[in-house]
């Protein structure tokens, strides 16, 4: 692994000496990435800067309101902003956070302790009535949140039960409800601000306000986005380093590359594949490659032959999916094992590891592929369309090897680019989907809980299943996983859906990307694992000394 | 009167151009609450609330009829994406976009005119390598000439940042000197190329070859005969030139990170986000009219037959 210069933090040996090695890889030699190798934070930073400058791969957030923020851009800013009751650690730990403790008499429901003494950016207190507004948010259609939905659902009541508590009931038993805390779904906004800010709330002009450890500077549209070190940040272990960090919205990759190669910004996540050869051979900083939880799959939609699990499980086993993470991602991803992303847990970790090493290995074999496909009953002839965002070029790389694999079985793969307007109502509009059999998506879990992830793809009312899967097994697995108290024995249940999962393939696992960090030499400190979007990370960015 | 009539004839031009790109977004596919979710998987009761917000599910006209009656009353609407004021979105835009045009009008200008009456009057050597340069200049993409310019004088010779559009008159300039050398250099060539063969043909034509033959100084026939004839067909093709360059800006933009109309409109696009796609059309379309309706008015000044042709 000539291309990647890995520097190895204190945390980072730890935490790896504790996940071990789960690769596969034993029927193919190619120098596929191993998780040995990834990241889960940068070396400690040793001093404190004035100025950092930031960059945001995939464009400027639309609002800052945390119930809007679903996605790259938003949460990577808000994360900075404001916080949850719970925070997920770069370890993938979950610690109270805005909450000063959690206690769950049973998997249906969650007594929080509301930390005391805790000031939003202009000097009020956080109450429990705070955090009871702040979650009711999420069930109330007006506010549309994009988090409505799923776990939302399951939540039957929200109630302030103590002068400092709150309580949240659920229909159905769920243990991965807390976890969703460190999300959006648990982060706390001032009610007073939010009323008075009406439609304005998020935006440019109405702002937010929050108790992290920055607040909201200078919004320069189109530019770029100032953030504001909070000095009466509450928690005065976690006081950020850097005191000002001024967020860029450059999103070509070449201008990426330069921006970054010439030390103009100091630092990105997802740096975009197009700028990977550049920043490789940079003097001027490093690339780092983290631990992740982000996936690359090809979804189906229950049309034409990709309808057929058989065909699904043959065009995995024909697909070079290690080529797709050596060449298409240049030795930044892994090819999958499983739907669930490698090391994509909190809990669990050695049965978890078990279940993975039963998973068919991830290296082409033609033979079973083409034995797999003699179960197909479905017409072999009819092309199978697979739909990607025609901006994004990479993903007509990853169809092109697919559909290679495809005619070496005998089928036929035909990519079509849809613009991405367009295409984002295939993840929402049953309609958009008709005609075509399947679509790529670079997903990723939202908390590190294999449960929550599979739980969207093969449950019944998931709201990732798009394809109509429903297996009576499957949800009654999940129910008994969502309720099982002991850690080991939900893991062990959720192996038994992976494995179903795997075989049913609603989805063709293709790769996991790794965190693609990159930092200048002078700034350090932010984590490298995939937790960015909810944890604040410019807080730990700060001088390396060199 | 000229000029109010042709301002009339502009507003007609400005509702009938927006009618029509009002109508090819709402006929293009996709829909703008599922680009604000971003792929994201939502309930149908969130959808439904966005669609509500925005009066999205209003019959057309209705809807181009309340856009319409609200611009009038000078209320461009919000944006849907960030549902921010569209004037507020735009006159933080302008500036950006009206400097990088006006400094790339001005390249063209100096470097297109000036080399293209250099290459007219001079023979030889000089007409030669302008005429290369032209042929290079018009050849190379305005995103190549973008790419190399940028990893020529900001990443290797470190002169010129390498994004951002800066603040302040100095600052701005530097930062835009080269997106606007980006963006000049194809019409600059044009321009260039055409300013030669104008002046070459006045040089031949019968009022030159007789002002020399009576005697008048080289100089004075190549001032008042040879260039200022020369420029009418030039100032067609600047102005047209330039009246472009809006609507181009959005390749250096994007190439160097600048927050102009250009990028503004093409997310806006995608993001099927009506209010800020049409203001920006209005102003592409109003841009386009003023700049031609101005070199009307300067054929006027250089040739005053021109004028009163149009007064009769």
């Amino acid at each position: 692994m000539k291309k990647k210069n890995v520097a190895v933090g204190l945390v980072a040996a730890v935490s790896l000496a504790l996940t071990g090695c789960a690769g596969g890889g034993t029927t193919s030699p190619a120098p596929s990435l191993s998780t040995d190798d990834l990241l889960v934070t940068t070396p400690e930073a040793t001093g404190e800067l004035d100025l950092a400058t930031w960059n945001l791969p995939f464009g400027e957030p639309a609002s800052l309101d945390p119930i809007k923020a679903f996605n790259y851009p938003e949460n990577t800013v808000v994360a900075n902003l404001c916080e949850g009751l719970m925070q997920l650690q770069p370890d993938y730990s979950i610690k109270p956070n805005l909450a000063e403790s959690v206690d769950s008499p049973d998997a249906s429901t969650y007594v929080y302790t509301v930390r005391q003494g805790v000031q939003f950016w202009d000097g009020e207190t956080m109450t429990a009535d705070d955090v009871l507004y702040s979650l009711s948010r999420q069930l109330d259609p007006a506010e549309g949140s994009y988090w409505a939905g799923g776990l939302i659902n399951n939540v039957a009541s929200i109630e302030k039960t103590g002068d400092w508590e709150v309580t949240v009931k659920l229909v159905e038993p769920d243990a991965t409800f807390n976890s969703y805390m460190v999300t959006p779904i648990g982060t706390i906004v001032e009610q007073a601000y939010r009323e008075s800010a009406g439609e304005t709330f998020g935006t440019p002009a109405g702002g937010v306000m929050c108790t992290g450890p920055y607040s909201v500077g200078d919004w320069n549209e189109g530019q770029s986005i100032s953030l504001l070190r909070n000095d009466d940040y509450w928690n005065t272990d976690k006081v950020a380093k850097t005191k000002q960090v001024d967020i860029n919205f450059i999103v070509d990759s070449a201008a990426i590359a330069n921006a970054l190669n010439t030390g103009a910004i100091d630092g990105s996540y997802d740096v975009p594949l197009g700028a990977l050869s550049t920043l490789q051979n940079s003097t001027e900083g490093t690339l780092n490659l983290g631990r992740s939880l982000q996936l690359v799959a090809i979804i189906g939609t229950g049309n034409g032959a990709f309808a057929d699990p058989a065909v699904r499980k043959a065009l995995m086993l024909a697909t070079d999916r290690e080529a797709i993470a050596d060449t298409v991602f240049e030795g930044t991803a892994q090819a999958s094992r499983s739907l669930i992303p490698n090391n994509g847990w909190a809990y669990g970790n050695s049965e978890f590891e078990a279940g993975r090493e039963d998973l068919t290995p991830t290296g082409v074999d033609i033979d079973a592929a083409k034995a797999a496909l003699e179960d197909a009953t479905v017409d072999l002839s009819q092309p199978i369309k697979i739909v990607y965002p025609s901006e994004r070029t990479y993903y007509a790389d990853i169809i092109s090897e697919i559909s290679n694999g495809a005619s070496a079985i005998g089928l036929t793969v035909e990519p079509t680019g849809v613009p991405s307007a367009q295409f984002g109502a295939f993840f929402s509009d049953p309609e958009a989907r008709a005609g075509s059999d399947a679509f790529v998506t670079n997903n990723y879990m939202d908390v590190p809980d294999p449960l929550a992830f599979l739980r969207t793809i093969v449950g019944t009312d998931g709201s990732q299943n798009y394809n109509d899967y429903s297996n009576p097994k499957v949800d009654d697995l999940l129910s008994q996983a969502a309720a099982a108290n002991d850690e080991d024995d939900r893991a062990s249940l959720v192996n038994e859906i992976q494995d179903i999962a795997m075989a049913d393939l609603p989805w063709i696992p293709i790769v996991d990307p790794s965190v693609r960090l990159f930092l200048n030499n002078r700034v350090t400190g932010v984590p490298a694992s995939f937790v960015y979007l909810y944890y604040p990370w410019a807080a730990d960015l700060g001088a390396s000394g060199k | 009167m000229y000029v109010l009539r042709r301002l009339l004839a502009l507003v007609g031009v400005l509702i009938v151009s927006s009618f029509l790109v009002f109508s090819a977004m709402y006929a293009a596919p996709g829909s703008p609450e599922n680009f604000l979710v971003q792929g994201r998987t939502v309930t149908p009761e969130v959808l439904a609330a966005i669609r509500e917000q925005y009066s999205l599910d209003d019959p057309f006209f209705v809807r181009f009829w309340n856009w319409l009656t609200n611009v009038l009353q000078g209320d461009f609407g919000q944006s849907l994406t960030n549902r921010q004021e569209v004037g507020d979105l735009l006159a933080n835009r302008l500036p950006t976009t009206l400097s990088l045009v006006a400094l790339s009008a001005l390249i063209i200008v100096i470097l297109g005119i000036g080399l293209g009456i250099i290459a007219g009057v001079r023979d030889g050597i000089v007409d030669k390598i302008v005429l290369l340069g032209s042929t290079v200049g018009f050849a190379v993409p305005t995103f190549f000439a973008a790419l190399l310019l940028m990893s020529v004088f900001s990443v290797g010779l470190g002169w010129f940042p390498v994004f951002g559009s800066g603040t302040g008159f100095l600052d701005r300039l530097w930062h835009l000197t080269l997106p606007a050398l980006a963006l000049a250099l194809p019409s600059a060539a044009v321009v260039a190329r055409i300013t030669r063969t104008a002046i070459r043909e006045e040089r031949d034509s019968e009022h030159s070859v007789m002002a020399i033959a009576r005697g008048v100084p080289a100089r004075i026939v190549l001032r008042r005969h040879v260039i200022r004839n020369s420029m009418l067909p030039v100032s067609t093709i600047v102005g047209v030139h330039i009246a472009g360059l809006i609507a181009g800006s959005f390749v250096v933009e994007y190439a160097f990170t600048l927050d102009g109309l250009g990028t503004l409109l093409v997310t806006a696009v995608q993001r099927k986000d009506f209010a800020v796609v049409q203001a920006i059309a209005i102003i592409l379309v109003a841009g386009f009219g003023i700049i031609n309706l101005l070199v009307d008015l300067l054929y006027a000044a250089i040739d005053p037959r021109v004028g009163t042709r149009h007064a009769s």
